[in-house]
C-alpha cells in the first residue's frame, strides 16, 4: 500500500511538469494574446442619440452581443440653451431584441426593450455620499437608471434609426407609489442613429 | 426606405404627443407657464386683502414627494371645502430634485382653488433642484401677510444650503408671526445648540405658531416649547393633510385629515 501511495506522489511532479511542457508548447504554437487585440476590441457600431434623457446629443460606440442585444456607451452633452445649465453625462444602454417586424414577408425592423445607467457630471451631483450627510441619508444623485422600449429599422446597408421611449427610476418610483396616467408626463422620447463598423 | 422613415416619423409624432421631450434627467428648464409660482400666488392672495380677517383656516400638507396622485387627491379634497384661505406646502415636493418631479408637484398644486405657498425641502435641493425651485417658485426664503399675521417661509435645510440662516429668521419674527419650514426644531439635521437657538428665537419673539414637515408619518404631531406651539404635518402619502385655524385670541387649532375626513388633531 505504501509503495502505491509513494508511486502516486512521485507521479504528481511528473504530471505537473508534463502539463507545463504541454502548455509551453501550446503558447509557442499560438499567437500572443495581444495580437489582433485592436481589431477584436473594435466596436461593432457607432451610436448617436438625441433626447430621451440621453442629452441633446450623445455620441458613442457599442457591441452586438450574442446576436440578441446591443450594449453601448455614449457621452451626452446638453448646452445651457436646452438644459438650463450645461449638462455632461455618460449613458450606458443595453437593448435586447424583443420582436422582429416583417412587412410583406421582408424584415422591416426590430422592437427592442432595454435598460441603462446614466451618470451625470456636475458639482451638485454626487456618486458617493458627501461626508456632511449621515450614512445612507441619500442615494447617489449622479446616477439615474433608465428603462425603455424602441423600434429600430435599417435605413441603409450600414445605418439604422431607432425611435426610443425612455423613463427613469424616479418616474417608476412615483408611479409605483401612486399611479398616474400617461397624460401626466410619464417618460419621454428620443431618437438614436446607428452606424455599423463591420 | 422612404416608407420606413415616414412610419418612424409618424410614430415619433405620436410618441411626442403622449410623452414630453426631455433632454436629460438633470434638465433645469422650466416652462414659462410654470414659473414664479410664489409671486403669482401672492398676487392672487392680495386680491382678497379687503376680506382678510381672523379667524381663518388654511390647509397644510407636507412631503408629497413621490406620491403625485395622492397630492392631486389632497388638493381635490381641499377644493371641496369653502373655509380655506390658502394652502401651505411644507417642503419635499420631490424625492430627487428632478424636473419631472417638480412638474408633477406643480400640476397637482395648480388645481387648487385657493393660493398656495411652498417651503423648500431638503430633497428639493438635491441634484439641480435648487435651480429648478427658484425658477418654478421663487426665493427659498420669503414672507407674506394675511389678515393680521405674518407668514415666514424659512429655508432651514442646513446640509443642502450649507446653513440655516438663523439671522434671517431672527430679523423677521415677531409676536404676529407664523414660521413655516421643512425641518422641525428637533435634534436631527440640527444639533442641540442650533435647536436651542431656534426655539429661543421663537420664544423671545412670542410667535403664533411653528409649522413643519420632514418628520411626519401617517399622522401629525404637536408639542409646545417656551409657550410656542410646534406642529409637524403628516406626509401626503395615502392622502393625509391638516388644517390650521388661527383665532382672534392668538391660539391655533389643528385638524388631521385623511381622505377628506377631518378630526381634531389635539
Amino acid at each position: 500500500m505504501k509503495r502505491v501511495l509513494l508511486s502516486l506522489l512521485m507521479m504528481i511532479p511528473t504530471i505537473l511538469l508534463g502539463s507545463v511542457a504541454q502548455g509551453q508548447e501550446a503558447v509557442v504554437k499560438e499567437s500572443p494574446f495581444y495580437e489582433g487585440w485592436a481589431e477584436k476590441a473594435k466596436p461593432d457600431y457607432m451610436v448617436g442619440r438625441s433626447y430621451g434623457y440621453m442629452g441633446a446629443m450623445a455620441v458613442g460606440a457599442g457591441y452586438r452581443l450574442w446576436d440578441m442585444m446591443d450594449a453601448d456607451l455614449s457621452f451626452g452633452y446638453t448646452p445651457r440653451s436646452l438644459g438650463g445649465v450645461v449638462i455632461r453625462q455618460f449613458n450606458t444602454m443595453a437593448d435586447f431584441d424583443v420582436l422582429d417586424i416583417e412587412y410583406e414577408d421582408k424584415p422591416w425592423g426590430t422592437i427592442k426593450a432595454g435598460f441603462g445607467v446614466i451618470y451625470g457630471f456636475d458639482r451638485d451631483l454626487f456618486g458617493q455620499l458627501p461626508k456632511k450627510y449621515p450614512k445612507g441619508y441619500y442615494a447617489p444623485t449622479a446616477i439615474r437608471y433608465v428603462f425603455g422600449v424602441g423600434v429600430e429599422a435599417p435605413i441603409s446597408e450600414v445605418m439604422g434609426i431607432s425611435l426610443d421611449y425612455h423613463f427613469l427610476d424616479s418616474e417608476l418610483n412615483g408611479y409605483k407609489k401612486s399611479f398616474q396616467g400617461i397624460d401626466d408626463g410619464f417618460g419621454t422620447t428620443g431618437i438614436s442613429l446607428y452606424h455599423l463598423l463591420h | 426606405m422612404l416608407n420606413r422613415m415616414l412610419l418612424l416619423l409618424i410614430l415619433e409624432i405620436l410618441a411626442v404627443s403622449c410623452a414630453q421631450p426631455r433632454v436629460s434627467p438633470w434638465d433645469t428648464t422650466v416652462p414659462s407657464n410654470k414659473t414664479n409660482a410664489t409671486a403669482k400666488n401672492l398676487a392672487w392672495l392680495n386680491q382678497t386683502a379687503a376680506e382678510q380677517s381672523l379667524p381663518f383656516t388654511i390647509g397644510i400638507l407636507g412631503d408629497p414627494q413621490g406620491t403625485p396622485q395622492d397630492l392631486k387627491k389632497v388638493i381635490h379634497h381641499m377644493n371641496q371645502r369653502d373655509d380655506l384661505e390658502f394652502i401651505l406646502v411644507l417642503g419635499d415636493l420631490t424625492d430627487y430634485g428632478l424636473k419631472h418631479e417638480y412638474e408633477w408637484a406643480y400640476e397637482g398644486l395648480s388645481n387648487s382653488k385657493v393660493p398656495w405657498f411652498t417651503a423648500v425641502g431638503n430633497h428639493d435641493a438635491l441634484s439641480k433642484g435648487k435651480v429648478i425651485y427658484e425658477r418654478m417658485f421663487g426665493p427659498p426664503n420669503y414672507t407674506f401677510n394675511y389678515a393680521e399675521l405674518k407668514f415666514i417661509m424659512w429655508n432651514n435645510n442646513k446640509f443642502e444650503y450649507n446653513t440655516s440662516n438663523f439671522d434671517w429668521l431672527q430679523s423677521e419674527v415677531s409676536t404676529d408671526s407664523v414660521v413655516a419650514s421643512h425641518i422641525p426644531p428637533v435634534v436631527d439635521i440640527h444639533d442641540q445648540g442650533e435647536v436651542d437657538l431656534w426655539t429661543s428665537i421663537n420664544g423671545d419673539a412670542g410667535i403664533v405658531a411653528s409649522l413643519h414637515g420632514h418628520r411626519g408619518g401617517s399622522s401629525p404631531y404637536y408639542w409646545e416649547s417656551e409657550g410656542i406651539p410646534y406642529f409637524v404635518v403628516a406626509k401626503t402619502s395615502n392622502v393625509h393633510y391638516s388644517l390650521a385655524t388661527f383665532h382672534e385670541d392668538g391660539s391655533v387649532t389643528y385638524k388631521a385629515c385623511h381622505n377628506g375626513v377631518c378630526e381634531d388633531a389635539l
